[in-house]
């Protein structure tokens, strides 16, 4: 049941090629949610996604909302401090382990435990210690530019900062996490709490889209006599891990170099899956 | 889809859990935690399954369960 991704990257001639990705996650479970009181369905979403439940249950909402014909709302605080967590997460558990440390469990315990309030004191300690490590640790590698190439549809930071970065390499895809963060913590400290209810006449097609930690997550709903019977849900992992998606794409052709594993860890890490990521490399001989 | 599955306490042991979904157990560490944990709490696990990073209240494990298994049974999903 515990869902995976896996990254099998082939090095000949000094490159990467052939990148598979093979996937546990199940992108269609949304679908049992047919035949389903609305209601139910709307409980349902953040215990069962609870891994990005703020973002699911707002863009759920939000999908409902637009199958009535009422306009969009919008509802930042709740999506931000979810936005600040998961980057924070990035910062104090993932990034310190491609540095080869232990991960900062201590910052993870005190910002999971303020999650619904991220404390800016903390986030502004892990930008400042962290990323300047690792954004040094990819110049000493000579990775800054990893991954550099042509752009394709892709979700996350990166894209939704990419106006200010002239190269889609591996130190900017870092860049604008960092950025994004710094941004949202202006953000949320004069955002507003929105009320949310449920619209009285749900009946009708809708679709919405939010901007969750790791890119744009999609809801298309259809409603009829207040029960559901069309539910879908594109996630920002299924765009950015797709077989023929934007990883896979900046991984192909590049050099693999005497330690090829941690530079699929870090590219990985960059685009920052919401599933484990296991990553396998075969050196063709 | 990021499903995360609850999973049900069934032992702890020096700050270390033992827990159980869909018969399968696994050890987490519920030092992330700023909440007591006891047994028959519902937990989801963080990436990787090593820690435990939220408690979830028991009606909506058990609803968020309930809606798992059928997505298994159904097995297209």
């Amino acid at each position: 049941m515990e869902a995976k991704i896996t990254v099998t990257a082939r090095v000949a001639g000094g490159v990467f090629q052939n990148i598979a990705m093979t996937s546990t996650r199940l992108p269609d479970a949304a679908r049992l949610f047919t035949g389903r009181p609305l209601a139910e369905v709307l409980n349902l979403i953040p215990a069962v996604f609870s891994l990005c439940g703020t973002a699911q249950r707002l863009c759920g909402l939000a999908a409902v909302e637009n199958a009535a014909g009422l306009p969009p709302q919008a509802r930042p605080r709740p999506l931000l401090a979810e936005t600040l967590v998961e980057h924070g997460t990035a910062l104090a558990r993932d990034w310190p382990v491609l540095l080869g440390e232990a991960p900062d469990l201590k910052s993870l315990k005190a910002l999971r435990a303020a999650r619904h309030a991220p404390p800016p004191d903390l986030l502004a300690d892990l930008l400042d210690t962290v990323p300047p490590r690792l954004l040094a640790h990819l110049d000493a590698l000579g990775l800054a530019e990893f991954g550099q190439g042509p752009p394709r549809p892709e979700a996350g930071p990166f894209s939704r900062h990419q106006r200010h970065f002239v190269s889609n390499g591996l130190k900017n895809r870092f860049l604008a996490r960092v950025v994004e963060t710094r941004a949202a913590m202006v953000a949320f400290a004069t955002a507003e709490d929105l009320e949310i209810t449920i619209p009285a006449v749900t009946d009708g097609v809708g679709t919405a889209s939010v901007e969750a930690a790791r890119g744009t997550l999609t809801h298309s709903v259809r409603i009829e006599g207040g029960l559901v019977r069309d539910w879908r849900i594109a996630a920002p992992t299924d765009i950015n891990f797709h077989p023929d998606g934007p990883l896979v794409h900046a991984l192909s052709g590049q050099p693999a170099g005497d330690n090829p594993e941690h530079r699929v860890r870090l590219l990985v890490a960059a685009f920052d899956p919401c599933v484990a990521c296991e990553i396998e490399v075969i050196l063709d001989a | 889809m990021c499903m995360a599955v609850p999973s049900r306490v069934v032992a702890i042991d020096n700050g270390m859990a033992t827990v159980e979904a869909f018969g399968a157990t696994r050890t987490c560490s519920l030092m992330l935690l700023s909440e007591s944990v006891e047994i028959g709490d519902y937990l989801i696990l963080g990436v990787g399954g090593g820690f435990a990073q939220d408690i979830m209240p028991k009606e909506t494990a058990l609803a968020a369960l309930s809606f798992m298994a059928e997505v298994l049974a159904d097995g297209r999903a």
